[in-house]
C-alpha cells in the first residue's frame, strides 16, 4: 500500500477517535404537569411578602419573572381575626435586571403568632401554617475571613461566623449580608456585571446558599464559612446577620442547596424536590424567621 | 426443596455404581498444535448419546460394552472423525481433529453435526466461536472478543467508549468475568473500546447468561469464561499483526514435544505515536497487555498448567467541555491448576489464583472533578471433581475459597481556584478485608431419552464487614426433546453476590467503585427463571432458540441523591439499597457452516429497579435498560482469500434523567441563580436510538519469505460506516446569548477506517 495513503488513514483515524463531536440537540422532554411555588419567609415587624409562580416545562422559553408570576390569585395572611389580603407588587431588580413580583402584605408580623396562608387560584387552594412562637434570636461571636477554605464546594474563599446556639430547643440557621454593590462588582459565579447596576450602588441582600443545624451542638458555639456571592475589594463593608429560621423552611432550602450542587456536579446523583407544606401540588415553604443582632464585617482583600 | 435435591442426587449415584459399563475416556486435541479443544462433542453413534469436552478438552463417556462403538467426534471449524472402536474394557482415548481450514472444501457428515445446543440440559449458554471473533469486523485494526459478545441476544453494550456489557437487567458487575479462572474485574482498554484479551491467545470463550450450572457462583447476571491457549506442543509459530492502535506478537512451542508447551503473547498500543500529530500534549494513551502460559503432562494423569496475564492502561484525555480526565488501570492474574485423573470416571481440577486490579481515575467535567481509586486483590483456592459414573449421569462437586482485600476511595469536588485539587493516596485508603467461600454439588442426569436435567445446588458463606452471610442457591436446568432437532428447556436459578461496584448514574465515565458486603451492604440476590424452544434446521447447520427470562433482583445499591463524596466518607453511609427486576425475549438465529456464518439476535427486554430512598420511591427504569436490542453479524467467504464481514447494530437509547420542569426561586440573586429542577421521575428519558454498521475485507494468503511459508493477511475495515453520531451523553446548559435552557448531545466515534496486516510462520 501507498505509504502516504497509509499514513493519511492512520492519521486521519486516530484523530476521529480522539475528537468528540458535541452539538445542541432538541430533545422532547416527557410530559409535564406544572405546578405553582410558593415561598414566604415571615419576619416580625415586617411587612409579609408571597412569591407565587407557575413552574413551566424545562425547555420552555419563558424565562422572566414577569412570564413566571400569577397574577390574578387571592392571597390572605391570617392570624387569629387579623386577616391580611396580599396585593400584587414588583421591584426592579438591579441584579437580575428584570422586575421582580411578589404579594405584599400590609399588617406586619408579630412575635408568638402563628399564621395561615391561603391561596385561592382559580379552583385550586393552597394553605400552609407556620409560627413565631419557637423562634430564637442566636448571638453572633466574631467573624473572619479567610481565603482558602475547602469544603463541599470545592476550595474557595469564606467568611466565618461563630455565634451561639440557642439551648434546649431545634434551631436551624441561615447566612445573611446586606451590603452595597457597585458596577465593578461580579457575581462570584459567573464573573458578570449586571449592565443593569449603573452608576449607584445597589443594596443587596447575600444569602448562605447552605443552611445548618444544631444536631448533637445544642447551645455551643457554632463555625460556619460562606462563600461571598459577589467580588469585593478590601475594606467593602458588609452586615452579617444569622437567621433563626424554621423547619420547613430548613428542609426546603436543604434540598435547593444539594440540588445545585448534583446539577453543577456531574458526579453527584439528581435531587428531587420532595413534596412540602402544600402537597405535591406546590413547591415551597410558608415559613417563618428571626435575625441575630448584625455584625459588622469588612473584606480584608 | 433442597432436602430433595440432595438425597436425589446421593441415591442416584449409589445406584449407578453398580451398572456393568465401559469407560472411554480421554482427550480431543488439535491434530496439528496439541492444543485442547473446549466444547467438543464426543457421540456414540450407537445410542446416540454423548458427552462434551470439558475446559481441558477431557471426556468420559460411560457405553454398554460392545463389539464394536462407533464414535463421532466434531468441533466447530474442524474436521469431523468417525472412530470405529472395539469396547469390551475401559478404553483411554485421544482423539485429534484436523482444522478445517476454510469452509469453502467443507465436506461434513450432516448427520454427525453437533446438536448439542438442542440436546443438552443447558441454556442460556453461549460458545463463542472464535472463527467470528477472529472474522468479524475490528475497530481500528483490533479484533475483540466483547465486541463479539455485546452482539449476542440478551447482551446490551456499554456506552461507547466505556464499553463493558449488561445481560438480562444486571449491572456491569453482576459479570463474572473469568481468564483460566481468574477473575478479570476491569477487561477493557482504551476506554473501553476493545477488551484486554488478545485475540491470538485464546482458546475458548463462553458466556453463561441463565442456568447457571452449581459450580458457578458470586454474580448475578453471567459468567464469560474466557480460557488461554496451551501452546502449540509440536512446533514453534510465530503470529502478530500491526493495527492503527497497537502491535502484538505471539510465540508458542514446545518445551518438550508432545508433552509440555508454552505461550506467551504480548500487545503493546502505539498511539501516542499517531496522536502527536493530531491533538494537544494532554491527550495521551497507552496499554499494553501480556499473556503467558506452560503445561506440562506430569504423566497419563496429571497435568499442571500455569498462566500469567497482566495489563494496563495509561491515559490523558483532553477533549470536549464534559471529557477531560486521566486514568491509569490494570488487571494482574496468576493462576496455577493441576489436573488429575482418578481412574477413568473422575476427573479433578485444583487452581491457586491470584489476580489484582485496580482503577485510579481523575475526571474533570463542568468545573467539577472526580478522583477515584478502586482496587481489588483475590487469593483463591479452589477444587472440583467430575465424576462420570455411567452413560446418564455426570456428577460435579467442588469447593472454592476467596479472600478479598478492596481498597475503596472517592472524592469529588469544585476545581479550586488555586492550589491544587484533593489527591488520594493509595497506601492511605483504609483496606477492607473479606471471605468468600463456597460448596457446590450438580448431577447432569438423562432421565430418558427425550427428558435430561442438570440439578445442583450452591452453598456460599460470606463473612467481612462486620458480617457474615449464607446462602443456598438451588439450580436446576431441564430438556425435553420433541424430536433430535427440537427441544424446550426451562430453568431456575438463585444467586448470591457479596462484591458491589456501585454506578454514578450522572458520570459519563466509568466510575463505578467496588466494596465487598458489610454488616450495611447485604448481599446481592437474584432468582432467575427461564424457559426457551431450540431448533436446528438443515441438518444442524442453522441453530435458532427463543428464550424468554424473568429476573428479580434484590439488595441493589445504588448512591443516594445528593450523595457527595470527600475523602473521609464512609462510603457504605451515602449508599441506598432497593430491588430490581428484568424480564425478555431473546432470539438468536445462528449458522455456523457453509461460507456465509453469522447469526441475527433480538431482544426485547424491560428492567427496572425500585429504591424507597429514589425516586420518590416508585419504580423506574434502569440506566441500562434498553427495550430493542438487535444485532446482525455476518462473515462471507468471497473466494480462497478474501472474506466480507459486517455487522450492524440497533439499540434503544440509554435512560437518563431529565427534569421536566424549572422552577425560580428568588433568593435575592444570591450565590447560585435561583432556577431549580422539577422532576417528574428518574431515568424519564432516552438518549437517541444507537445504530451502527460495521464492515471488513480480509486477504489471507500463504506466501513465501526468504525461501520459507508464512501466512498473512491484510484486513480493510470501517467501523461506523455511515458515521452515524450516536450519542455518547447528554448534558443540559443555559445559552449564554438567549438564556434559554439546552441540551447538548456529546457523540464520540465517528466513521473510522483501519487497516491492519497480521501474519503468521
Amino acid at each position: 500500500m501507498n505509504k502516504f495513503i497509509y499514513s493519511i488513514l492512520i492519521i486521519t483515524a486516530a484523530s476521529l477517535l480522539f475528537l468528540s463531536c458535541e452539538k445542541v440537540i432538541t430533545i422532547t422532554p416527557p410530559p409535564y404537569v406544572g405546578k405553582v411555588s410558593i415561598q414566604s419567609m415571615l419576619e416580625p415587624d415586617s411587612i409579609p411578602i408571597v412569591y407565587f409562580n407557575k413552574t413551566v416545562p424545562y425547555f420552555d422559553s419563558k424565562i422572566n419573572f414577569a412570564d413566571l408570576v400569577i397574577r390574578n390569585a387571592n392571597i390572605k395572611i391570617t392570624s387569629g381575626t387579623t386577616i391580611d389580603v396580599l396585593q400584587l407588587d414588583s421591584v426592579f431588580d438591579k441584579v437580575y435586571c428584570e422586575y421582580n413580583y411578589y404579594y405584599k402584605g400590609t399588617v406586619p408580623i408579630q412575635m408568638n403568632k402563628t399564621y395561615t396562608l391561603t391561596i385561592l387560584n382559580g379552583s385550586d387552594t393552597y394553605t400552609a401554617s407556620c409560627s413565631t412562637n419557637s423562634l430564637s434570636k442566636s448571638t453572633i461571636d466574631s467573624t473572619a475571613y479567610t481565603a482558602n477554605y475547602k469544603d463541599l464546594y470545592g476550595e474557595h474563599e469564606g467568611v466565618i461566623i461563630y455565634f451561639r446556639d440557642v439551648p434546649a430547643q431545634e434551631n436551624y440557621y441561615r447566612y445573611e449580608m446586606d451590603r452595597f454593590i457597585d458596577t465593578a462588582t461580579k457575581k462570584a459565579e459567573v464573573k458578570i456585571v449586571s449592565p443593569c447596576l449603573g452608576r449607584d450602588s445597589v443594596q443587596v441582600q447575600e444569602l448562605g446558599r447552605s443552611v445548618f443545624n444544631d444536631v448533637g451542638q445544642d447551645g455551643q458555639q457554632l463555625k460556619i464559612v460562606i462563600e461571598p456571592a459577589y467580588s469585593h475589594s478590601p475594606g467593602t463593608k458588609g452586615y452579617i446577620r444569622i437567621q433563626s429560621i424554621d423547619k420547613n423552611a430548613y428542609d426546603f432550602f436543604d434540598q435547593l442547596d444539594k440540588q445545585k450542587l448534583s446539577q453543577f456536579n456531574p458526579f453527584i446523583e439528581p435531587v428531587f424536590l420532595r413534596d412540602g407544606q402544600f402537597g405535591s401540588k406546590a413547591i415551597g415553604y410558608f415559613s417563618a424567621m428571626v435575625k441575630s443582632n448584625a455584625a459588622a464585617f469588612i473584606y480584608p482583600e | 426443596m433442597i432436602k430433595y435435591l440432595l438425597a436425589g442426587m446421593m441415591i442416584l449415584s449409589a445406584n449407578l455404581l453398580y451398572a456393568q459399563k465401559i469407560t472411554i475416556s480421554g482427550y480431543v486435541k488439535d491434530a496439528a498444535s496439541k492444543e485442547a479443544l473446549i466444547g467438543a462433542s464426543v457421540v456414540n453413534a450407537n445410542t446416540k448419546s454423548g458427552t462434551s469436552t470439558n475446559q481441558y478438552g477431557f471426556f468420559s463417556l460411560t457405553a454398554n460394552a460392545a463389539d464394536t462403538i462407533e464414535l463421532i467426534i466434531s468441533y466447530q471449524g474442524y474436521k469431523i472423525n468417525a472412530k470405529k472402536i472395539a469396547a469390551k474394557n475401559d478404553i483411554q482415548l485421544n482423539v485429534l481433529l484436523e482444522n478445517n481450514t476454510g469452509s469453502l472444501g467443507e465436506v461434513v457428515v450432516s448427520s454427525a453435526r453437533n446438536n448439542r445446543n438442542v440436546q443438552k440440559a443447558q441454556m442460556g449458554v453461549i460458545d463463542v466461536p472464535l472463527k467470528a471473533i477472529k472474522s468479524f469486523p475490528v475497530l481500528m485494526g483490533e479484533r475483540d472478543v466483547l465486541k463479539i459478545i455485546q452482539l449476542l441476544p440478551g447482551v446490551q453494550a456499554g456506552q461507547e467508549g466505556t464499553a463493558g456489557f449488561y445481560v438480562r437487567g444486571g449491572n456491569l458487575d453482576q459479570n463474572l468475568v473469568q481468564l483460566d479462572e481468574a477473575t478479570v474485574y476491569n477487561p477493557n482498554h482504551l476506554f473501553g473500546l476493545f477488551s484486554t484479551f488478545n485475540v491470538n491467545s485464546i482458546n475458548h470463550v463462553q458466556l453463561i447468561k441463565g442456568g447457571f450450572p452449581a459450580e458457578y457462583g458470586g454474580r448475578l447476571s453471567s459468567i464469560l469464561n474466557i480460557t488461554m491457549k496451551e501452546g502449540n506442543k509440536t512446533k514453534y509459530q510465530t503470529e502478530g499483526g500491526i493495527g492503527l492502535l497497537s502491535t502484538n506478537l505471539t510465540f508458542q512451542g514446545p518445551i518438550q514435544k508432545n508433552k509440555s508447551s508454552f505461550i506467551i503473547s504480548a500487545r503493546k498500543s502505539h498511539i501516542n505515536l499517531l496522536l502527536q500529530p493530531a491533538s494537544s500534549k494532554s491527550t495521551s494513551y497507552s496499554f499494553y497487555d501480556i499473556n503467558a502460559k506452560m503445561n506440562y503432562e506430569l504423566g497419563k494423569k496429571d497435568h499442571i498448567f500455569m498462566s500469567f496475564f497482566k495489563g494496563n492502561d495509561n491515559a490523558g484525555y483532553t477533549g470536549a467541555n464534559s471529557l477531560n480526565y486521566a486514568t491509569d488501570f490494570g488487571n494482574t492474574t496468576g493462576t496455577f491448576r493441576w489436573n488429575h485423573l482418578f481412574g477413568s470416571k473422575i476427573f479433578s481440577n485444583t487452581s491457586f489464583i491470584y489476580n489484582d486490579y485496580h482503577l485510579g481515575l481523575g475526571s474533570t467535567q463542568n468545573n467539577y472533578y472526580e478522583v477515584l481509586y478502586t482496587g481489588i486483590k483475590d487469593i483463591n483456592a479452589k477444587t472440583d471433581f467430575t465424576f462420570t459414573p455411567g452413560e446418564k449421569h455426570k456428577i460435579k462437586a467442588g469447593f472454592t475459597y476467596t479472600y478479598h482485600t478492596l481498597y475503596p476511595s472517592s472524592v469529588s469536588s469544585k476545581v479550586p481556584r488555586r492550589g491544587n485539587q484533593i489527591t488520594i493516596n493509595k497506601d492511605s485508603i483504609a483496606t477492607r478485608f473479606s471471605n468468600e467461600l463456597a460448596f457446590y454439588l450438580s448431577d447432569d442426569y438423562d432421565i430418558s431419552k427425550t427428558i435430561s436435567v442438570n440439578y445442583g445446588i450452591r452453598i456460599p458463606y460470606f463473612t467481612g464487614g462486620g458480617a457474615s452471610y449464607g446462602g443456598i442457591e438451588p439450580r436446576i436446568t431441564t430438556k425435553v426433546s420433541l424430536n433430535p432437532t427440537t427441544s424446550i428447556k426451562a430453568s431456575w436459578t438463585l444467586m448470591n453476590q457479596f462484591l458491589h461496584a456501585v454506578p454514578n448514574s450522572t458520570a459519563s465515565l466509568p466510575t463505578d467503585t467496588w466494596l465487598s458486603s458489610s454488616s450495611l451492604i447485604k448481599p446481592q440476590k437474584s432468582s432467575q427463571v427461564a424457559l426457551g424452544l431450540f431448533k436446528n434446521f438443515n441438518d444442524n447447520a442453522i441453530e435458532t432458540s427463543v428464550e424468554a427470562y424473568y429476573k428479580t433482583m434484590d439488595n441493589q445499591v445504588l448512591f443516594k441523591e445528593g450523595a457527595q463524596v470527600v475523602l473521609n466518607t464512609n462510603l457504605d453511609s451515602i449508599l441506598t439499597f432497593g430491588k430490581g427486576n428484568s424480564y425478555g425475549v431473546e432470539l438468536l438465529i445462528r449458522k455456523n457452516v457453509g461460507r456465509l456464518t453469522g447469526w441475527l439476535s433480538y431482544t426485547w427486554s424491560k428492567t427496572t429497579q425500585q429504591f424507597a430512598e429514589l425516586n420518590r420511591g416508585a419504580s423506574f427504569p434502569a440506566a441500562f435498560d434498553r427495550r430493542h436490542n438487535f444485532s446482525l453479524a455476518g462473515s462471507y467467504e468471497l473466494s480462497k482469500h478474501w472474506t466480507f464481514s459486517a455487522d450492524f447494530v440497533f439499540y434503544t437509547g440509554r435512560a437518563f434523567t431529565l427534569p421536566t420542569g424549572r422552577i425560580t426561586v428568588p433568593v435575592n440573586a444570591s450565590l447560585y441563580d435561583g432556577v431549580y429542577y422539577d422532576y417528574s421521575s428518574r431515568n424519564n428519558a432516552r438518549l437517541k436510538s444507537y445504530h451502527r454498521l460495521d464492515v471488513s475485507f480480509s486477504n489471507k494468503k500463504t506466501v513465501k519469505l526468504w525461501g520459507k511459508k508464512y501466512e498473512r493477511e491484510w484486513v480493510f475495515g470501517a467501523y461506523n460506516l455511515y458515521s452515524r453520531l450516536n450519542p455518547y451523553f447528554v448534558y443540559l446548559t443555559t445559552n449564554a446569548d438567549t438564556k434559554q435552557p439546552e441540551a447538548r448531545q456529546v457523540s464520540l466515534l465517528p466513521i473510522i477506517p483501519s487497516v491492519s496486516f497480521n501474519f503468521k510462520f
